[in-house]
């Protein structure tokens, strides 16, 4: 069923156009990098912000553009991750370090959820106050996506 | 407090710089994974993949099928070596570096021979031989 799947995605005419594209396929790659730095670059202020740095800076409306420039990064890296990930479908299904980056992801998008849903996180938004669990949510999510950007350039090394 | 933030991030710092130090070591990308000694390969093509991110080649030889890495696309098909060049079932022969790895059947070549032709996908790793 999933090797079916996997055989199908690989014979997607997008798929078989980047495999054998000059040009399209390292300005997908470039455009996957550019993603993972706007993730990073935003989450990572934002973490760091819950942790107490930067303190000088009022903690609502810092969090509020961090987070949306992030979850942008997040669904722009998953577009071109597909994309990437479809030229080579079985190979990179194999692959424990692309196995361990995509579960490390699912983690850091579900921490994140589970911050955005807490009344913590409300409470950091209306008045700027970040409470214990809030931090813990934000050590979490730093520990995830530096983990998750490791196994991922992991890929190419195994 | 934020003496406390400072300390807990520090571990982390630590874990990354050694992680990164360790990336060398491992890699598949580049020749740190090969023998620094010449190696060549005879066999019969079993597999064949033109594409992005690297050529590929599986080698049926003596002991058993290896692996061999190509160049990038752009290079190995700039350096000649495309759909035409070889077929499933022809005899190649590879030139280049093994893994370092003895258990590992895998190469990278430098230069590859098939159906009286010379593909050089990585001129100036061609070794002397």
């Amino acid at each position: 069923m999933l090797m079916e799947w996997l055989q199908a995605l690989q014979e997607w005419q997008v798929a078989t156009f980047f495999r054998r594209s000059f040009y399209a396929y390292p300005l997908l790659n470039a455009t996957h990098i550019f993603s993972l730095a706007l993730l990073i670059g935003a989450i990572l202020p934002a973490d760091l912000r819950m942790l107490g740095l930067f303190s000088g800076i009022p903690a609502a409306p810092f969090l509020k553009l961090m987070t949306r420039l992030a979850a942008a990064g997040l669904v722009l890296a998953i577009l071109t991750g597909f994309l990437l990930f479809s030229v080579q479908p079985l190979e990179y299904a194999g692959n424990p370090a692309f196995l361990t980056k995509v579960s490390l992801v699912a983690l850091g998008a579900a921490n994140a959820a589970v911050i955005r849903l807490s009344p913590g996180w409300r409470a950091a938004a209306a008045s700027g106050v970040v409470s214990p669990s809030l931090r813990f949510g934000a050590v979490l999510s730093l520990m995830l996506w530096l983990a998750a950007l490791i196994a991922g350039r992991w890929i190419a090394f195994l | 407090m934020r003496r406390k933030t400072v300390s807990g991030l520090l571990p982390c710092l630590v874990l990354l710089a050694v992680v990164f130090a360790a990336l060398p070591a491992l890699a598949h990308h580049g020749w740190a994974w090969t023998e620094d000694e010449p190696f060549e390969l005879t066999g019969e093509i079993e597999e064949i993949y033109i594409g992005n991110p690297h050529v590929t080649l599986e080698v049926r030889a003596e002991g058993g099928t290896w692996h061999v890495d190509l160049a990038p696309l752009a290079r190995t098909v700039r350096a000649g070596f495309d759909e035409e060049a070889a077929s499933i079932g022809d005899t190649v022969t590879c030139i280049g570096f093994r893994s370092r790895d003895p258990g590992e059947r895998s190469m990278k070549a430098a230069r590859v021979l098939v159906n009286g032709a010379t593909y050089d996908v990585y001129p100036r790793r061609v070794p002397n031989i």
